[in-house]
């Protein structure tokens, strides 16, 4: 655990002197809070379909994206096999690498909601709920950057092997948006990243079974937590398996 | 170590005969009945390497990449306070082999194990025993040396002892340099750095790849001098590397990989011995028959006399005392020992000369 706080230091220690990566990571947010202040029609009912869209954005951009060319720079530059040769443990070494990007993940998206909130004068049902959605994406999306980076062989290919889990991602969450909300729709739940869109969803609108208690936010969430821990282990196991540390293996 | 070479341009040279055209092969400390007298490595258990404890022990390793078998079964030891030194043509499986030593890399066949411990299975045991420089750096180009210097001791909290981050920038001479971003530093100041990060956790066992590459002379030698004070407190020290003066200069024992196999191992004065000497001159016109010499005489059409031997002082003291007795004058005289080059370009040229397993010498 000191190992990999270490590291997660580290790496917020070299995203702080990246003036042009944390000017990204902050004026990203407000520049679209901006656009929601700006004389934009208002949203009505589409406020948390807006913000669904704005978390699949950052996990597509910040997650994804970055932190895919981040991974293959690393490994690239044996920064990983670096890291690896301390006693940082193997999840640790990753975690310490991809943390700070799913931490801004968390940040912006908490930003951008709030700001968005504030624009159109409207609450979600649970903002608990849209955390756990937000988190759910973010151990999803995290594992399959991990596949995925695995057989990125450099930065540049990184802009070919990220698009199908972008289009999948972005194309998953519009086609989930067109369908009514179903805590056991398969096909959305199946989509990775679509069980992060069923749980925003429930954090906005709130439970099917209106006036239900705890059950029901969890009766409603359950199908979308195990969608998310199965896709997650999946992705994690099959990184375990044909993850590179270094450039050669 | 320095070659004893002998070039002389003029006969009547029997005076010459006195010199003694062999290398000083052996390391104090390292030859057996040589006891340590330069370097003595108070860690070190017993006066005599084999009386050490082995630290690292390769039985059969393979590895491949994919259908690719980059190592193809091949066995050594190295035991405490020894410097290995593995060298090899480009492609041979030298990085391989290290990074399966040093727990980067599982063995597809075979036993490994380094410190008592298997490297793969039990990485994060023995990264705190230990110290790596890579082939190239792997540090992050926004940090600075200290702050690595001091990131890795909070990455490597089982170690005994950590060393003084101030110390350790002195010891690599980087301590004007502390402060500056590591992408601002030069190649050669970069691998000072993986130096002292090998360094800063006071390890037992050091892996080097090519630690002075794009080092200047003047560089090279300070390292060289770290790494025999490292020795003389009984640190083990693997390295691999492409100068084949710096294995000459520091190594106990020297193993040369070729094609996935061990080629040869064993001390410089060991190898150097498998291959002959060389007596060159240029004979006069005329010149009478040549004594009866052991080696592999040649002449060209040039006059030129070249012969192989394995016994150098013999067939040259043979030589003189012909050309005295005869008034031979011998111009272009050089007798030379067989080098580690030679050695090194013979196996590189015709491939291993066994089946790969540590040569018994």
């Amino acid at each position: 655990m000191t190992a990999t706080l270490a590291l997660l230091r580290i790496e917020l220690r070299l995203l702080g002197r990246d003036t042009t990566a944390w000017g990204t990571a902050i004026a990203l947010p407000l520049l679209l809070g901006a656009v929601w202040f700006a004389d934009l029609p208002p949203m009505g009912d589409g406020v948390g379909t807006a913000i669904v869209f704005q978390v699949v954005g950052l996990l597509v951009m910040t997650l994804h994206t970055v932190g895919t060319m981040s991974l293959v720079n690393r490994r690239e530059q044996l920064v990983l096999k670096r890291w690896r040769s301390s006693e940082a443990s193997t999840t640790g070494v990753l975690i310490g690498t991809i943390g700070v990007p799913a931490g801004l993940v968390v940040v912006q998206a908490a930003v951008l909601s709030v700001i968005t909130m504030l624009a159109h004068g409207q609450a979600p049902a649970s903002s608990t709920m849209l955390l756990v959605g937000v988190l759910s994406g973010v151990v999803t999306i995290g594992a399959v950057t991990f596949v995925v980076a695995s057989f990125t062989r450099s930065s540049d290919h990184a802009l070919i092997t990220t698009f199908p889990v972008v289009a999948l991602l972005m194309g998953g969450a519009v086609w989930a948006m067109m369908r009514p909300f179903d805590p056991l729709d398969w096909p959305v739940l199946a989509i990775p990243g679509g069980a992060s869109v069923q749980l925003l969803r429930l954090g906005w609108d709130g439970p099917t079974q209106a006036g239900a208690g705890a059950a029901a936010w969890l009766g409603d969430a359950a199908a979308s937590l195990g969608a998310t821990a199965l896709i997650s282990l999946v992705a994690t196991a099959a990184a375990v398996r044909v993850f590179r540390w270094e450039p050669r293996a | 170590m320095s070659r004893h070479y002998l070039a002389t341009r003029s006969a009547g040279i029997v005076a010459a005969m006195d010199i003694t055209p062999v290398r000083n092969v052996s390391r104090p400390g390292t030859d057996p009945g040589h006891p340590p007298v330069a370097t003595p490595r108070p860690q070190t258990h017993g006066d005599h390497p084999v009386d050490r404890p082995v630290v690292l022990s390769v039985r059969a390793l393979r590895c491949r990449y994919g259908t690719f078998e980059a190592v193809r079964g091949i066995d050594l030891t190295v035991r405490r306070g020894e410097l290995f030194a593995l060298l090899g043509t480009n492609g041979a499986g030298k990085t391989t082999t290290l990074e399966t030593l040093e727990g980067h890399r599982r063995a597809h066949d075979g036993h490994v194990e380094v410190l008592g411990v298997d490297p793969f299975a039990e990485r994060r045991r023995l990264a705190a025993r230990i110290g790596l420089v890579f082939q190239s750096s792997g540090l992050p180009a926004g940090l600075t040396p200290r702050e690595v210097l001091g990131l890795w001791p909070r990455l490597t909290p089982s170690a005994a002892r950590h060393l003084a981050v101030d110390d350790v920038l002195a010891r690599i001479e980087l301590d004007h340099r502390a402060d500056v971003r590591i992408g601002a530093l030069s190649g050669g100041e970069r691998r000072r750095l993986d130096l002292g990060l090998a360094l800063i956790n006071d390890p037992e066992l050091i892996f080097l790849d090519e630690p002075t590459a794009a080092m200047d002379p003047e560089a090279r030698l300070r390292t060289w001098r770290i790494l025999r004070e490292l020795l003389a407190d009984g640190v083990t020290v693997v390295l691999t590397t492409h100068e084949l003066e710096e294995a000459e200069a520091l190594a106990d024992r020297i193993a040369i990989m070729h094609d996935g196999l061990l080629a040869a191992t064993g001390t410089l004065a060991e190898l150097v011995a498998t291959h002959p000497a060389v007596i060159a001159a240029r004979l006069p016109h005329g010149a009478p028959p040549l004594p009866d010499l052991g080696g592999h005489v040649e002449h060209d059409v040039d006059r030129r006399l070249r012969i192989e031997t394995r016994h150098l002082q013999r067939d040259l003291t043979a030589l003189l005392l012909w050309s005295r007795d005869h008034g031979v004058r011998l111009d272009d005289l050089q007798a030379t020992e067989a080098s580690l080059a030679q050695v090194f370009h013979a196996i590189a040229g015709h491939g291993p000369s066994t089946d790969g397993q540590e040569a018994p010498r």
